[in-house]
C-alpha cells in the first residue's frame, strides 16, 4: 500500500511586489511506499523543503494532490511527524516533557507521561539526560529529542527536513547510523530531505533526485538500502558509537532482504573510499536501478546516476584523505 | 568575593548620600524644617509606625493601616490590570482581526495620561478605593498590553509549527506554547507595571482618596511636616521595592529554564 501519494503538485508563490509569480515546483508526482526510506534529494531552492511542507501540511500545493495514506492532507497533524533543521523544542519544558509533548496535549497526567517517554527517551540514547532543558543540550543532542517526539507520535510518516545539516560531520555520522538503527526498529516511513548526495545514498532505500528550480523529481532511484549502508560500517572506521545499538532484527542483510534488495552485498576492499560511494559499488549496478517509482513528469534527469555517484565518490575520497 | 564585601559594594553610595544629607541640614544652610536631617526623618518614621512619643502626631502609629491601605488599592488595580492585560495582549497578538478591531482605540487612549482621568474618575466613582483603583488599573495596563502583545508576536513560529504537527489544536497552542513563549516579555511587563501602579496610587490618594501613603504624603505638606513628606516618599520607595523584588522572585521561578545553562555553568 502506497504511504504517502503526491498528485501533479504544483506550487506557485506569488510575489506581489516585482509582479510575477515564482513557479517553485512544476507538476511533481511522487508515490512512497509502506516502510520505504525516501531521501528527497535536490540543491538548495529545488523546492525539496516545499514539498516536505505540503506533506506535513504547513503548505498547500496550489494544483494537485497530497493523500497520506489513502487521506488527503489538509493541514498538519499527528499521523505525520516532522523533524526540523533546527530542533524547535520548546525552552521551558525539560527534555522528557518536550518528548511527551503529545500526550500532555492529549491530556495524558504526569506520571504516564513520564513513563511512556522513557521508552523513546531510552531508544534515542538520552538516558541520564531527561531532566535536562534544552538550552543545555548540544545540537546533536537536540535532535535527538527532535526524533524521539517524532517518534513518539507513532506516525505512519516520519518527515526529516535536513535534520543533520547543522551537526559536525562526526556527529552527523553518529546520528545516520542511529536513525537507520531506530527506522529498522520502528518500521516506518521516512521521507528524509537532503542536499547531500552522502547522506542521500547512505540512508535512502530510495533517492528522489528533484533538479533545480522549478523542480519536478526527476526520478526516483532505489539504492542500496539504509541496512547496507549499516553493512559497510567497518570500512568507514567510524569511531563506537556512544550508545549501544539496538538489535536491527536479524541482522542487517536479512533486513535488506525482507526489503526486497538484490544483490549481496560484498565487503568492501580495504582502499575504498567511505561512505556514497561505498555503498553504490557495494550493492552493485544492479541493485541501482531506476525503480521508476511513481514517477510520471517524464522530465528528463538533471543528474544521471553516474553522475551522481561520481560526485559522491569524489566527496568520499576528499573526505578520505583529509581523515 | 566575601558576603560581607558584597554588602559593601551596595551599601556604600546610600550611606555616603544620607552622611553627606546629615551634614548639609545640620549645617543650617537650610532651615531645619525644609530639609530634615536623615536622622530626624528616621524619628518622625518611626513614631508614624510605632507611635512612641507623638512626634508624627495624628498619624502616630498609624503607618501600617495607611500602607495597607495604598497597597490594597494598588493589588486591586495591578491585579485587574494584569488580567485584562495579558488576556486582551494574546488576543491582540494572535487574532489579527482582533487587532484591527481594538488596537487604534487603544493606541489613542495609550498616551493619555493616566492623571488626566482624575476629574472623570472622581466624576465616575466617587471620592473613595474605586477611582484609585481604576487610575491604578489605567497605570498598570498599557505596559502589560504592549510587552504581552510582543511576546505573543514575536513567539518562535517554529514552536507553533512543532505544536501543530503534534496535534494541537488552536486553544492548546495558545496555552501551551504561545502563553510560556511571551511569559519572558509579560514579566517584563508586569514589572514595568507595577512600578506605574504605585506611582498612580499615591497620585490618587493626594487628590480623590483620605487614606493611604500619598494621603499622608500631600496632608503632611500642607502643615509644613517635611520629616513626614520624606518618611511617606521612603516608605513608597520601599513598598515600590518591596513589590518588584516579589514579581522578580516570581519571574524567576517562572522562567527557571531561562537560566539552566549558566547556573550549570557556575556550577562547573
Amino acid at each position: 500500500m502506497a504511504s504517502i501519494e503526491l498528485q501533479n503538485i504544483t506550487k506557485i508563490y506569488g510575489d506581489a511586489k516585482r509582479k510575477r509569480d515564482l513557479l517553485a515546483i512544476d507538476d511533481v508526482s511522487l508515490t512512497v511506499e509502506r516502510n520505504e526510506f525516501l531521501c528527497l534529494l535536490g540543491s538548495s531552492g529545488c523546492g525539496k523543503s516545499t514539498l516536505l511542507n505540503m506533506i506535513a501540511g504547513f503548505e498547500k500545493p496550489t494544483k494537485g494532490t497530497v493523500t497520506v495514506g489513502g487521506k488527503p492532507v489538509d493541514g498538519p497533524g499527528a499521523d505525520r511527524g516532522m523533524v526540523f533543521q533546527q530542533a524547535t523544542l520548546m525552552p521551558w519544558l525539560p527534555v522528557w516533557e518536550n518528548i511527551a509533548f503529545h500526550l500532555r496535549l492529549k491530556g495524558w497526567r504526569k506520571t504516564d507521561r513520564r513513563a511512556a517517554a522513557q521508552e523513546y527517551i531510552d531508544l534515542v540514547g538520552l538516558k541520564g539526560f531527561e531532566n535536562h532543558y534544552p538550552a543545555e543540550l548540544s545540537g546533536g543532542m537536540s535532535q535527538r529529542v527532535g526524533i524521539a517526539r517524532a517518534l513518539l507520535l507513532n506516525p505512519q510518516v516520519i518527515l526529516m527536513d535536513e535534520p543533520f545539516a547543522a551537526l559536525d560531520a562526526q556527529t552527523k555520522m553518529d546520528m545516520q547510523e542511529e536513525l537507520v538503527a531506530i527506522w529498522q526498529k520502528q518500521r516506518c516511513t521516512i521521507v528524509f530531505v537532503t542536499h547531500s548526495v552522502d547522506e542521500a545514498l547512505v540512508l535512502g532505500t530510495q533517492v528522489a533526485v528533484l533538479t533545480s528550480r522549478p523542480g519536478p523529481p526527476a526520478r526516483t532511484h532505489r539504492t542500496g538500502s539504509a541496512a547496507s549502508a549499516r553493512h559497510h560500517q567497518p570500512a568507514l572506521q567510524r569511531p563506537q558509537a556512544p550508545h549501544p545499538e539496538p538489535d536491527p532484527g536479524g541482522g542487517p542483510a536479512a533486513a535488506a532482504g525482507r526489503r526486497g534488495m538484490t544483490g549481496a552485498i560484498q565487503p568492501q576492499p580495504p582502499d575504498l573510499p567511505p561512505i556514497g560511494a561505498t555503498v553504490v559499488t557495494g550493492d552493485g549496478a544492479g541493485v541501482m536501478e531506476d525503480a521508476a517509482l511513481g514517477i510520471r513528469g517524464g522530465r528528463p534527469v538533471h543528474a544521471g546516476l553516474e553522475e551522481i555517484c561520481a560526485e559522491a565518490d569524489k566527496d568520499a575520497r576528499a573526505l578520505w584523505a583529509r581523515a | 568575593m566575601t558576603a560581607l564585601s558584597k554588602f559593601w559594594e551596595r551599601a556604600v553610595v546610600p550611606v555616603l548620600i544620607l552622611a553627606a544629607w546629615e551634614i548639609v541640614s545640620r549645617s543650617g544652610l537650610l532651615p531645619a524644617a525644609l530639609l530634615p536631617a536623615p536622622s530626624v526623618v528616621l524619628h518622625s518614621w518611626a513614631d508614624w509606625v510605632f507611635g512612641f512619643d507623638e512626634t508624627a502626631q495624628a498619624n502616630s502609629g498609624r503607618w501600617l493601616a495607611d500602607a495597607l491601605s495604598s497597597a490594597v488599592r494598588v493589588a486591586a488595580g495591578y491585579g485587574i490590570a494584569v488580567a485584562t492585560g495579558v488576556l486582551l495582549g494574546i488576543a491582540i497578538g494572535w487574532w489579527s482581526w482582533v487587532e484591527r478591531a481594538i488596537e487604534p482605540t487603544i493606541q489613542m487612549l495609550r498616551p493619555v495620561p493616566p492623571v488626566s482621568w482624575i476629574p472623570v474618575a472622581i466624576i465616575w466613582f466617587g471620592i473613595a478605593n474605586k477611582p484609585a483603583i481604576f487610575l491604578v488599573f489605567l497605570g498598570a495596563f498599557f505596559p502589560i498590553l504592549m510587552n504581552t502583545i510582543h511576546g505573543v508576536k514575536t513567539a518562535d513560529r517554529n514552536l507553533i509549527r512543532a505544536a501543530s504537527m503534534m496535534g494541537a489544536t488552536e486553544q492548546q497552542l495558545l496555552r501551551h506554547v504561545v502563553f510560556p513563549a511571551a511569559l519572558p516579555s509579560i514579566f517584563a511587563g508586569l514589572r514595568i507595571g507595577i512600578g506605574a501602579a504605585w506611582m498612580l496610587t499615591v497620585t490618587a490618594e493626594m487628590v480623590a482618596v483620605k487614606s493611604g501613603l500619598g494621603y499622608v504624603l500631600w496632608d503632611s505638606y500642607y502643615f509644613l511636616r517635611y520629616d513626614l513628606v520624606l518618611a511617606a516618599m521612603a516608605s513608597i520607595g520601599l513598598l515600590g521595592y518591596v513589590t518588584d523584588a516579589l514579581i522578580k522572585l516570581l519571574m524567576s521561578a517562572a522562567l527557571h529554564w531561562q537560566h539552566a545553562s549558566t547556573l550549570q555553568s557556575r556550577e562547573g
